[in-house]
């Protein structure tokens, strides 16, 4: 069966494809799924310049969440997450990732695997664990984003699978012209942070297809064999593609409040970063120190704020927050001065009269001490 | 991840289905027009019919139904606690949601968010955080909005002020359609008779 | 963290009552209530109805307890049981309007959309304190409030997209057991699916009037249903969750 047919009706695959289908309506109507026209256009056109022929059975869904996800299910639904954008660096990187997860499309290995009635059992006993999770709360539909991932992580293929997947994502992506070693480069920058996390805990970043040093190798020695087949990043297409969101993004990213591997996703996003984006990684690593109050973190958060400002075109909100760090370590004139600057710069703030109530209260302390 | 959204998830289906039952106390009914005392932290006069659920250290109240119409009050979340009282700050979990004594404005908004992100709702949008001065107290009041998994659009309000180094909060949130614009002058006039025991 | 330990005991005494109402619910049969019971009747003939979102799947449970959902039952069942709601609302002088079903790409925020995620969140709190009966001091026949619920008037979108007088929301989730072999059937994929499951058998049904938004009725069902593979089921299963509408 090539993919984009369907089975038969009579059999247990075409009950899975029911229900595939019941969740990518699921998936359509989620509030998670980013709608911005070029945005999901770019990512699209990307999709199809990998996949080529393949292009017209897949459909691509962009979802807002901020981990490192893109996956794909058997009957042609591609999720890409806000959190696998933000943690590529250019469409080499993105495009072997999304190479790989066609690699399994195109040689549907999990047809293979759902032939096997172990396999199945395992999708069902899914299927219903997502069938009792719809139910526990309104949230149900943030439940069927990771529904159809779930079904993704039914790509358990050997090791054989994988290596023909990688082949296949390198293939593909080295016949655009794209660099070979970009895979194992964001892999790297995925395994640090993944080692960043409390180990008791569950991956933090990853959906599926985690991250081991073994893969890495693997990855870069493939990529050895095709050294100086491309040479071509597309960074500047998806810097310009992405830049309307990195802000947003990272506030996500920040939202998940897993401080020690944000700090090494934003030292690695640094490297390359320039303009925007730099003073936005700034700004982000001060929020993280400041509200992380580790020991010495207040003068970590002031260096970053003062960093961001020396980024030309700044976001302003650096001199509010850079004013509370100071406010914390009563430093009143200081912070005092920032949200001067601040009002000075946004004098519509719709936060005026917070800020407001916090100067005065600075500047009143400032007089009791004289 | 998917392990602790959903143990959070489970925690609030239960804590959902606790409040409407009411553990603890049986349900009351909020009078119209008399003040009433909530959590012996809060006092307010509803112009209009309230249920509510009393539980440890808050209430809820609701007209139609929790996911209709609902006031959650909540008091004296102490520092180091997770705001919507999901354990509190350790070692191993240092950067969770949790309320620190001192916290600014701000920060508080942005801890709240992420706490109401992680009860399981999606696209939380705060915005227009002011200060209200409630007899001797400063409170500070912001905009709420989300949605539930399946789309529907919540607006709303929570209105916080710290006392005696604890954290209180009051949220508002009832659907756009419909609910949110048929309550909200209601709550607001709720709302400005707040008064706070000192 | 004390108010977290308070409130686990707490859930432990309530999960008891919980369990029981659960398995009082499962030994009443159809439980009609309409605001019938508190106002005036409705007449529904000369009447259209339209069916909001129905969506059926049909479930065929292993001997190991796993659920496979099956694709032909599942088309059998969708093309039965609009049939027989068809024929129902035919006999009593009403008609049903063709199936709502907004695009897909209707963004999350359009108003049909929310229209019908307000639907669920009603349909949900009906559920909740009129048939678990978790008190809701505002409601209740001991203060001779009406049990009625409203989705608003903004409703009327629904009227206009489709010419009908009333919108009907259906969910079941059925399973009839033989032999280890149940079959599962989830209808309008309504709300807190959760309450329903877990071997709860049942269903739940709701009539919107389109012009005030006012549930006029609704219907929770706990016996057992027909086959929905089958015209005849279908029919049967149509009827009972069907019984006491207002006509």
């Amino acid at each position: 069966m090539a993919p984009g047919e369907r089975p038969a009706e009579d059999t247990d695959e075409a009950g899975l494809w029911l229900a595939l289908d019941q969740a990518e309506l699921s998936l359509q109507r989620s509030p998670l799924l980013v709608r911005d026209p070029a945005l999901n256009a770019y990512v699209r056109k990307l999709v199809c310049d990998i996949a080529g022929d393949y292009c017209k059975d897949i459909r691509v869904y962009v979802i807002r969440r901020p981990y490192f996800n893109a996956s794909m299910a058997p009957n042609g639904v591609m999720q890409v997450w806000t959190g696998a954008l933000l943690r590529s660096e250019n469409e080499a990187q993105i495009g072997f990732v999304l190479g790989h997860e066609i690699g399994h499309f195109t040689h549907q290995h999990s047809i293979k695997q759902w032939r096997r009635a172990k396999d199945i059992m395992n999708a069902l006993s899914l299927l219903q664990l997502v069938a009792a999770r719809s139910g526990t709360q309104d949230a149900s539909d943030i439940f069927d984003v990771t529904q159809l991932v779930a079904y993704a992580s039914l790509y358990k293929y050997g090791r054989d699978a994988e290596r023909e997947s990688d082949t296949e994502g390198f293939d593909r992506a080295v016949r655009l012209g794209y660099r070979a070693d970009q895979g194992a480069l964001l892999w790297q920058g995925l395994l640090a942070e993944d080692n960043a996390r409390d180990r008791t805990k569950p991956s933090g970043i990853f959906a599926t297809h985690p991250a081991t040093e073994e893969r890495m190798t693997t990855l870069r020695e493939a990529a050895e064999a095709f050294r100086d087949a491309g040479t071509r990043t597309g960074e500047a297409e998806f810097r310009a593609a992405t830049a309307p969101f990195f802000a947003a993004w990272l506030e996500d990213e920040m939202g998940r409040r897993h401080y020690p591997q944000t700090i090494v996703l934003l030292d690695r996003l640094q490297q390359r970063a320039s303009g925007a984006h730099l003073a936005w990684i700034e700004y982000y690593r001060g929020e993280l120190f400041r509200k992380r109050r580790a020991g010495g973190d207040d003068k970590r958060a002031i260096d970053a704020y003062r960093a961001a400002m020396r980024v030309p075109g700044y976001p302003p909100i650096a001199h509010r927050d850079l004013g509370f760090m100071y406010r914390t370590i009563q430093m009143p004139e200081q912070a005092a001065a920032e949200w001067r600057e601040y009002l000075r710069q946004v004098p519509d703030a719709a936060d005026r009269a917070t800020v407001e109530h916090y100067l005065a209260q600075a500047t009143g302390a400032d007089h009791a001490n004289r | 991840m998917r392990t602790a959204e959903t143990r959070l998830l489970r925690w609030l289906a239960l804590a959902a289905l606790l409040l409407l039952a009411g553990c603890g106390a049986p349900p009351g009914l909020v009078r119209p027009n008399e003040p009433t005392r909530v959590a012996r932290i809060f006092e307010v006069t509803a112009p209009n019919e309230w249920a509510r659920y009393r539980f440890y250290e808050g209430e809820l109240w609701t007209i139609d139904g929790s996911a209709l119409n609902r006031l959650l009050y909540l008091a004296n979340i102490r520092d180091k606690y997770h705001v919507f009282g999901a354990g509190r700050a350790t070692k191993r979990r240092p950067d969770g949601a949790f309320y620190r004594t001192g916290m600014d404005a701000p920060e508080i908004e942005a801890v709240l968010r992420d706490a109401i992100t992680e009860l399981g709702v999606a696209n939380v949008r705060t915005s227009n955080l002011r200060p209200l001065q409630i007899g001797e107290t400063t409170a500070f009041r912001f905009d709420v909005a989300f949605d539930l998994g399946n789309g529907l659009h919540y607006l709303g309000n929570l209105t916080f002020f710290e006392r005696k180094e604890k954290l209180n909060l009051i949220w508002f949130s009832a659907p756009a359609e419909y609910y949110h614009p048929r309550d909200a002058a209601r709550v607001d006039q709720l709302l400005a008779s707040l008064s706070i025991r000192k | 963290m004390p108010s977290i330990h308070r409130t686990l005991r707490c859930l432990l005494r309530l999960l008891l009552p919980v369990a029981l109402a659960l398995t009082l619910a499962a030994c009443k049969s159809t439980h009609v209530r309409t605001t019938t019971d508190f106002k005036q009747r409705v007449d529904l003939a000369g009447k259209t109805i339209v069916m909001a979102e129905p969506s059926i799947q049909l479930y065929e449970m292993q001997a190991s307890g796993m659920l496979e959902p099956k694709a032909d039952w599942t088309r059998l069942a969708r093309q039965h049981f609009v049939a027989a709601v068809d024929g129902f609302l035919t006999r009593r002088g009403a008609r049903l309007a063709p199936t709502l079903r907004p695009a897909a790409e209707l963004p999350a925020d359009h108003r049909l959309r929310q229209l019908l995620a307000l639907n669920w969140a009603v349909m949900g709190t009906i559920y909740t304190h009129s048939y678990l009966h978790v008190p809701l001091p505002t409601r209740g026949t001991a203060r001779r409030k009406p049990l009625s619920w409203t989705l608003g008037p903004g409703v009327r979108e629904i009227a206009e997209r489709t010419g009908a007088d009333y919108m009907l929301t259906l969910q079941i989730t059925d399973s009839y057991s033989s032999k280890g072999r149940v079959a599962m059937m989830l209808l309008g994929v309504a709300l807190q699916v959760a309450l329903l499951t877990g071997g709860q058998q049942g269903g739940i049904a709701t009539l919107v009037d389109l012009k005030t938004g006012d549930v006029v009725w609704f219907n929770v069902m706990t016996d057992q249903m027909g086959d929905m593979r089958d015209a005849e089921g279908a029919a049967a299963t149509a009827r009972r969750l069907l019984k006491g509408l207002p006509l």
